[in-house]
């Protein structure tokens, strides 16, 4: 993991358009991928995202974010009910998490694997914390050992894949050769 | 041009942090929540209200949540959904649940499964809570 930002403007809206068509794509995967347990995901949508973390500033990371929920509530159809309020919360969670720890530890301290164990598990607290305000009340405890369990398995098999992609992406030496072209 | 440290990547000191402190918290949840007495009874919640109902005996029994009824059954010392109104049937999906700390959950229709270890009203039919 580099640290890497685009820098013409018009660089950072087509790699953000593109990474929001990849979360689009890749929820679209996901949604069809059968679950060994109930509320288990891998989280391939969260991998734009988490690329993102050095390829795009703030705003744009933020607004990828959003349009990841947006798309991940389509394709569920849960957009205008309470469940897409937990996705929002558990991603906008994980988005911030994963970028702040990023933004402190840089790249020499921290790899994919620690980025996305911590978004993961982040995503899952904050859902079951969700839970237990908004549905659930006392009961969301129980929640929280499978949702930790869960996001630590899901944020290490995504991390390792992230690493391994890292190491081999064309796509990617390509995106950090233009902005090492451009410094 | 650094293309990443490669497939022999070696984990960073606060990749190893975050991973060791994720599975303390894991650790110490599970205990907190599987570690209580053998299993007895089932507590079914919604915005309703919290109902008990013992293990040992078979019942089916009818939830209004949000959407509409969600059917519990309870049969040779398990609990498990077999109806719900809520559009992705996840918690019909669930399983059984039948140790203590297990639970299955309907978050459309707000309905909360859970199954709880021994305690002195467990010679009642039922309660309400």
């Amino acid at each position: 993991m580099t640290s890497s930002m685009p820098r013409s403007a018009s660089e950072k809206r087509r790699l953000a358009a593109f990474l929001a068509a990849l979360a689009f794509f890749l929820s679209a995967v996901e949604y069809m991928l059968p679950r060994p347990v109930p509320f288990m995901r891998v989280g391939l949508a969260n991998l734009p995202i988490l690329f993102a973390v050095e390829l795009l500033p703030w705003g744009w990371y933020l607004a990828l974010a959003l349009v990841k929920v947006a798309g991940m509530s389509l394709l569920t159809g849960s957009l205008f009910s309470y469940v897409a309020v937990f996705s929002l919360a558990g991603t906008m969670a994980s988005a911030l998490v994963m970028r702040g720890l990023y933004a402190l530890a840089g790249p020499k301290a921290i790899s994919w694997v620690g980025l996305c164990v911590a978004g993961a598990v982040a995503s899952n607290l904050t859902q079951a914390l969700l839970a237990r305000v908004i549905v659930f009340g006392e009961s969301a405890r129980y929640m929280i050992p499978a949702f930790l369990g869960l996001g630590l398995v899901s944020g290490l098999v995504l991390g390792v894949f992230a690493e391994l992609f890292s190491a081999r992406s064309a796509w990617l030496a390509g995106v950090r050769g233009r902005r090492d072209g451009q410094a | 041009m650094n293309a990443g440290p490669g497939p022999r990547f070696r984990l960073k000191v606060l990749d190893a942090a975050i991973i060791l402190a994720a599975a303390g918290a894991f650790a110490a949840s599970a205990v907190a929540v599987y570690g209580g007495p053998a299993p007895s009874r089932a507590v079914i919640s919604s915005e309703r209200g919290e109902w008990t109902y013992p293990l040992g005996t078979d019942r089916v029994v009818s939830v209004d949540g949000p959407l509409g009824p969600t059917l519990v059954e309870i049969r040779d010392g398990a609990a498990f959904f077999i109806d719900s109104p809520c559009r992705n049937k996840t918690c019909l999906s669930s399983g059984h649940a039948e140790h203590a700390g297990d639970w299955i959950a309907c978050l459309p229709n707000g309905v909360f499964l859970r199954v709880e270890g021994e305690s002195g009203d467990d010679q009642l039919d039922a309660t309400v809570r």
